[in-house]
């Protein structure tokens, strides 16, 4: 692909400061997303997936904050940080949070959450909330956003978009409620949609009929997602790309291929081996053993080391490097895998870990 | 599910004795929180030193009547009970009271003033707080006891006597607690009001408010699962109330007992202002308040200092409950 | 099932309370110690035959299930009874003080929700800063005065030492003001005179039941505008993070309209409920505050009739004050319907 990326974000860090101390949430993550492309974010609860996303958006609660790295979204600098003295400043381009609201959220970015019961305010109509954000990020009268609301109800397949405009969100099912909040994405036309596990709270069949929606629809406008998951059937099912993230960094991104076939690092592995895969015929699954260590304290060394498999000491002291591993097709394949590495990996003893133990941790893949 | 059997079995023998060791936790804990709790702790040390002083209060007036055989022999008892009508005639004019120490006139050995009948404020007014206690203890005592055999029977057994209960306590609700203390302690007394049946009384209105709470603990309890199987095991229903559900319901009812103190004192306050709570000369807050307002004009201080005195003490037990509500429940502590 | 009908169904739920309400208040009434006509006849010389033809002509020498029964027929015909102790029927009775009473207390919760609501919304908006705690140590303080003393204390203020306001008594808008031509404190009423100027909202009867509204109002109101202070900014802070906050955020809304709209009105409907639940508390504070400012309402009746064992006025005023809670409650559950759309009227609420 020739074309500049429309969203590019390096080595973001946003930390949380709590009482009981730093929590490094997002700890150095890099990667980009291509117009019409649909790349994944991938891991287990807790791994910063979410608050990744949040910096995107740069709507980090407190007491999160964005201290480090770059997110360049087209030509618009959403995060950037220069040196004053001792200090990481903002630069002077870096877009304010009154420009932040107006030229990005919604009408250049805009997201899907997880839970669709509670996505829609319930005291409104999901007509008159679809209408809102409409007239927010187009420029477009009420009588137009109306008709555009009701087209893209149609769209994303609500049945009977008349007359459903004027219902309460109560009045509609889970999965339907999801297709309303797609919907409303779609309808302010951005060219960038981060969506937050948006099938998680949806049973299978539900998951299924809007991962295809979501397929068509993206081929019909060409809107690029940022698809945020735990499962990787989902990301199988719908991304081009994939980002693997553990405990706060991303440890390999390649293409949604290479990433299934020529596995690079252990966690990567270790996720596909825990659900069940259509191209393959194994005896049985393999849960992840353990459970991911508080951001707040992360292991030293390689942060997978107390639950890999494949853990030896080196891994314990030395940390691994995030590089390109190999191309694919015009695609990097970058893994942070000490196994790539020249330092020592081959000789180094095995260790005892969670993994080798048989601890069972809480089965964290699905 | 058949295998989940054993496990089911093991509850039932274990959870009584669970139930004993998280209370006991549960309390040490409790207080471990507290402590940590700014708020929560100067709670503890305004409800402390209010207890402390209307025991120390007790004691004293105990001592003295077993010295003097006659409570009016001693000098506190013209400090509190003083010159009452009752007893001697009338002097009461406004021109004998004092102003508190800081105002003209005041003297430094009536820190806050004198009454219309010559007596000490600052003694009446640490009197008051034996009243006080005694009320908001013992009201919200009966409260508690009753409202939770009310509300276990209730929602243990369900059906009619549930329905029974729920209505009457709606339309109970309907009436002002206040109005139906009042035409109470008019029935029970005769016609004579005292303290003692505003406080019965204000404990009997109460029992529906923890007759509420226990209630939806019971049913919340019924339903579980080592409770059926303690059922179906023999178990005998009052013994499965006593040890699993009063156990379980430790931490909400220490609060809410504690706030209703708060309350309690507020509505007999209210009761002796009008009339039908303590009576001349029972040095009690509220009462305090009732003969001062003939005086708000030449003297405001009668007025202020007992208010003064409920406020602060309500409020000590309103931030010790808020600050074991927040021990006790993190899910709301913000 | 449309508002209307919501309305219908929640009146006819309310009957079996209402029913109950009146066997409980007739038998508290009829709880009372003393003898009725032995009061009445007070001082003088009790005669067997005049206590037993007063007894007969009250129905007093029947028993109790025959009076209730009776009791109840004379209520349906409109008949609450006859007050002994004011010699008038208890229906013109509760007919001349309710309204005072509504007034009152409607001010007080309007004072109430008008600077609670604001408050909690600042305070919710700046969790953990000055103004927060400000406005908690506020709350903590209403919740924990006696609303007398709060009246007593703004007498020796307001009315006694800078002389701004009556200290008692009311002024009802629905008299004439030649009602008040007689009474001295009350001169300036009528006179709608100011340096030759006509100012009828300054000057006239208005004006005067403002003035005498004020402190009852105050007194009344504190304890109500702690709670709902203290509910509006735990729910304005639970709406804050809700996930539709969150989505309004991320399209783009103003955080100005998102207090405003978006998180606002879901934090209203916890506000609705509380107002409801504590009217009978504001009835029974109205007992206290009509009492410290001598305003004769619905409050300073019930002690009257229960002072003076007039139980048929009791059972009256104790029944109103019944009514008037349900009504309230019924009101409060309608308009809860009308704003929360999730509440369906089909179901028992």
């Amino acid at each position: 692909m020739t074309d500049e990326p429309i969203l590019t974000v390096e080595n973001l860090k946003t930390q949380f400061f709590t009482e009981q101390g730093v929590v490094r949430a997002v700890d150095g993550i890099s990667f980009d997303v291509y117009p019409g492309e649909i790349v994944g974010l991938v891991g287990e609860s807790g791994a910063g997936k979410s608050v990744a996303t949040s910096s995107v958006m740069r709507l980090v609660d407190n007491p999160g904050e964005i201290v480090g790295g770059e997110i360049t979204y087209k030509n618009k600098t959403l995060v950037g940080f220069e040196r004053a003295g001792d200090e990481l400043v903002p630069r002077d381009e870096m877009l304010t949070n009154e420009e932040m609201r107006t030229q990005v959220r919604g009408n250049e970015i805009a997201i899907i959450f997880q839970d669709p019961m509670e996505s829609l305010n319930p005291v409104y109509t999901i007509g008159h909330q679809l209408k809102e954000f409409i007239l927010l990020n187009r420029e477009l009268d009420k009588k137009a956003a109306r008709e555009e609301a009701i087209t893209m109800l149609r769209e994303v397949g609500i049945p009977e978009p008349e007359e459903r405009f004027d219902d309460y969100p109560h009045e509609f099912s889970g999965g339907m409620r999801q297709r309303v909040l797609i919907a409303m994405a779609l309808a302010c036309q951005p060219e960038l949609i981060i969506a937050d596990e948006p099938t998680t709270a949806l049973d299978v069949t539900v998951e299924g009929q809007i991962l295809e929606l979501v397929k068509e629809l993206q081929e019909e406008y060409g809107t690029s997602f940022l698809w945020v998951t735990h499962d990787m059937g989902v990301v199988a099912e719908i991304c081009d790309r994939v980002n693997v993230m553990y405990l706060g960094e991303i440890v390999e991104q390649a293409t949604v291929d290479e990433l299934f076939y020529e596995t690079q690092h252990p966690y990567t592995n270790a996720l596909l081996n825990s659900i069940p895969r259509p191209d393959q015929t194994i005896e049985e699954l393999v849960p992840i053993k353990g459970v991911m260590p508080e951001a707040i304290n992360p292991p030293s060394g390689c942060r997978f080391h107390t639950r890999c498999p494949d853990a030896r000491e080196v891994c314990t002291e030395i940390e691994p490097t995030y590089s390109e591993i190999t191309t694919y097709d015009g695609w990097p394949h970058n893994a942070s895998c000490l196994k790539h590495e020249d330092v020592g990996y081959d000789v180094s003893e095995p260790i005892e870990n969670e993994a080798r133990k048989g601890i069972e941790g809480t089965e964290v893949v699905q | 599910m058949a295998h989940a059997d054993p496990d089911t079995q093991a509850d039932v023998e274990q959870e009584p004795v669970d139930d004993e060791f998280e209370a006991k936790v549960g309390l040490s804990y409790t207080l471990a929180k507290v402590k940590q709790d700014t708020t929560a702790r100067l709670g503890m040390y305004i409800v402390g030193a209010v207890i402390f002083l209307a025991a120390f209060v007790t004691i004293d007036s105990n001592i003295s009547t077993l010295t003097f055989g006659r409570i009016d022999n001693f000098v506190f008892a013209e400090n509190v009970l003083g010159n009452h009508p009752e007893r001697h005639p009338p002097a009461a004019e406004a021109e004998t009271t004092l102003p508190p120490f800081f105002a003209d006139g005041g003297v430094l050995s009536h820190p806050l003033g004198t009454d219309i009948y010559g007596r000490d404020y600052f003694t009446r007014l640490i009197y008051g707080s034996q009243v006080s206690v005694t009320v908001g203890i013992v009201a919200t005592g009966i409260g508690l006891i009753g409202g939770t055999i009310v509300g276990a029977v209730s929602g243990y057994y369900g059906g009619w006597i549930d329905d029974v209960f729920m209505r009457t306590v709606e339309i109970l609700y309907s009436i002002p607690a206040l109005v139906l203390v009042i035409v109470f302690t008019v029935f029970v007394s005769g016609g004579r009001p005292d303290i003692q049946y505003a406080v019965i009384g204000v404990g009997i209105a109460f029992i529906p408010v923890f007759a509420r709470l226990i209630r939806s603990r019971v049913l919340s309890v019924r339903e579980m699962d080592y409770i059926e199987a303690a059922r179906a095991s023999g178990v005998r229903d009052r013994n499965i109330i006593l040890r699993h559900v009063i156990p379980n319901s430790f931490a909400p009812v220490l609060v809410l007992a504690t706030l209703q103190i708060g309350v309690t004192i507020l509505i007999v306050a209210g009761l002796s202002f009008l009339g039908y709570g303590a009576q001349p000369p029972t040095a009690d807050w509220g009462q305090m308040l009732s003969s001062a307002r003939g005086f708000m004009l030449p003297s405001p201080w009668l007025s202020i200092w007992p208010g003064l005195a409920i406020l602060v003490t309500i409020m000590g037990f309103n931030l010790l409950g808020d600050g074991l509500q927040d021990a006790l429940d993190p899910r709301i502590k913000d | 099932m449309g508002i209307l009908r919501y309305t219908v169904y929640r009146l006819i739920q309310a009957v079996p309370v209402l029913f109950g309400l009146s066997v409980i208040t007739f038998l508290l009434a009829n709880s009372m110690p003393g003898d009725p006509v032995s009061i009445m006849l007070a001082e003088t010389e009790s005669d067997p035959e005049l206590v037993a033809a007063l007894e007969a002509q009250y129905g007093l020498d029947r028993p109790l299930h025959e009076r209730y029964v009776n009791y109840m027929i004379g209520l349906a015909q409109g008949d609450l009874g006859y007050s002994l102790y004011y010699n008038e029927p208890v229906l013109t009775k509760v007919a001349e003080r309710l309204p005072v009473t509504i007034m009152l207390v409607a001010s007080s919760f309007v004072f109430a929700i008008a600077t609670a609501i604001p408050l909690g919304v600042i305070a919710a908006k700046n969790r953990n800063q000055p103004s927060d705690h400000a406005s908690r140590i506020v709350a903590l303080i209403g919740v924990s005065t006696p609303s007398f003393w709060i009246g007593l204390m703004l007498i020796i203020i307001f009315a006694y030492q800078l002389g701004l306001l009556p200290s008692s008594g009311m002024v009802y808008p629905w008299h004439s003001p030649d009602d008040y031509r007689f009474i001295d404190s009350y001169l300036g009423i009528g006179s709608t005179q100011v340096g030759g100027i006509t100012l009828p909202w300054l000057e006239g009867l208005y004006y005067e039941t403002a003035r005498h509204l004020i402190l009852p109002t105050l007194a009344l109101g504190t304890l109500h505008m702690a709670t709902i202070m203290r509910i509006e900014r735990s729910s304005m802070i639970e709406s804050l993070h809700a996930d539709y906050v969150q989505l309004a955020r991320a399209y783009g809304v103003s955080e100005r309209k998102i207090m405003r709209k978006h998180a606002f009105r879901v934090s209203q409907l916890p506000i609705v409920t509380i107002i409801g639940l504590n009217l009978t508390t504001a009835l029974g504070g109205a007992v206290l505050i009509e009492e410290v400012f001598a305003i004769n309402g619905m409050g300073r009746l019930i002690i009257t009739a229960i002072q003076n064992l007039d139980y048929q006025l009791v059972l009256g005023t104790t029944l109103f004050f019944g009514v008037v809670f349900i009504i309230g409650v019924i009101i409060t559950d309608i308009s809860y319907a009308y704003i929360d759309p999730r509440v369906s009227y089909e179901e028992d609420s």
